[in-house]
């Protein structure tokens, strides 16, 4: 009776693991797209870290469209529809803004409030047994105090197009002097 | 006995909060945002006769490493090509200007062998059909982009996968392929097969 508390707890450790590893498997195919954000004040230590799923919008849709059929569209940051046509040979930005309120939807095609873009860092990728990983960054520096509510992933081609968009869970403060670096991750997989 | 009853009790509660914590852990890591990702649906029908005669559903489709490698493409500024493998497994240097290019095929085929992200065609494929024309709908923060292909079956088989390839550059890369439950299909018998893009789904 005296080892109880020891199997118990071994008994709970197993099945949060376990849990934890089911959830994991849930999704098999699915490419799931992180965004985390990291602030940094003047003297750069690290004062906020947040990850979060970031939602796609209609122009991600759209390319994805165009991979399987001619006939694509989707629309650009001016709120035009476009033809897609063959090829992605173009920059891409991180986009950060404080419009306020956010409420992201799949019709999204410009961040509500822009404060700036930045373009992302070459992506690199990696693949582990079955699953993949994208990740792209871009780090913004503020002279001045500025809360940050939204996030953006533009893809420049002959037009801009917002392929994802969210708002913060809460709004993020990034102090005068301070750094934010956001980084994309898209993993691939996940679930097989 | 009566220790015997408080121990089993305390082990069924230290399975189910160990089981509810971990999910809540898992799930806390996932959902802040608003959810993003794209994940993709299989409908797979056998008609005999033009009589349905059996439909399965399967979620997560996995993606091989040359639908990667498209989306890679995408979220790159700086590149000029990938490499990718075609369905006759040699690496093509494909230009970012020819990605993208609307063209795609559903097929069906015999092999068993589990799925690979490096999967570069069917296992045993024996039928290729363009896919019809993709219909798109959403709702919210989500969006649905669907499609299909139907063969009409000239000899026996038993039909175990499916998957799509696209047409870049000249060649065909295969970019979904899974396995399915078996379907034991008579010459004359369609295989209707039907893939739903869930985007934030």
């Amino acid at each position: 009776m005296r080892k109880l508390p020891v199997i118990l707890l071994s008994i709970f450790l197993i099945s949060f693991i376990a849990s934890s590893a089911f959830s994991l498997r849930e999704g098999r195919g699915i490419m799931e797209v992180f965004v985390n954000l990291k602030v940094y004040d003047a003297k750069g230590t690290l004062i906020k870290d947040i990850t979060m799923r970031d939602p796609l919008t209609q122009a991600m849709g759209g390319f994805v469209n165009r991979l399987l059929f001619w006939t694509a569209s989707a629309t650009d940051e001016s709120g035009t529809s476009r033809s897609l046509g063959t090829g992605v040979s173009g920059p891409v930005y991180i986009c950060v803004g404080t419009g306020s309120p956010v409420n992201p939807a799949y019709s999204d095609y410009k961040l509500v409030y822009l404060l700036q873009c930045v373009q992302a860092s070459q992506s690199t990728m990696s693949i582990v047994g079955n699953r993949g990983s994208i990740s792209l960054s871009a780090s913004f520096a503020f002279s001045q105090q500025y809360t940050i509510t939204e996030v953006g992933l533009r893809k420049y081609l002959s037009y801009n197009y917002l392929l994802a968009h969210d708002a913060l869970p809460s709004p993020v403060t990034v102090p005068a002097g301070g750094k934010l670096t956001v980084t994309y991750i898209i993993r691939i997989n996940s679930g097989v | 006995m009566r220790k015997s009853y408080i121990f089993l009790v305390f082990v069924i509660l230290a399975v189910i909060s160990g089981w509810y914590l971990g999910s809540l852990a898992k799930n806390n890591q996932n959902t802040l945002g608003n959810g993003g990702g794209i994940s993709v649906d299989l409908i797979v029908r056998h008609y005999r006769n033009g009589t349905l005669i059996s439909e399965q559903y399967k979620k997560g489709d996995p993606f091989t490493k040359n639908f990667m490698l498209n989306i890679y493409a995408l979220l790159n500024g700086y590149g000029s090509s990938v490499s990718m493998q075609d369905e006759t497994n040699t690496a093509r240097s494909i230009d970012y200007g020819s990605l993208f290019a609307g063209t795609a095929y559903v097929g069906i085929g015999t092999g068993t062998n589990a799925f690979d992200i490096n999967n570069y065609n069917l296992i045993s494929p024996i039928a290729w059909v363009q896919n019809s024309a993709t219909s798109t709908s959403s709702i919210g923060t989500k969006g649905n982009i669907s499609f299909s292909a139907s063969f009409s079956l000239s000899s026996a088989a038993t039909i175990t996968e499916v998957g799509v390839k696209v047409t870049e550059g000249g060649y065909n890369f295969l970019i979904l392929r899974d396995l399915i439950t078996p379907i034991n299909a008579n010459a004359g018998d369609t295989i209707t097969v039907q893939y739903i893009i869930r985007l934030n789904g």
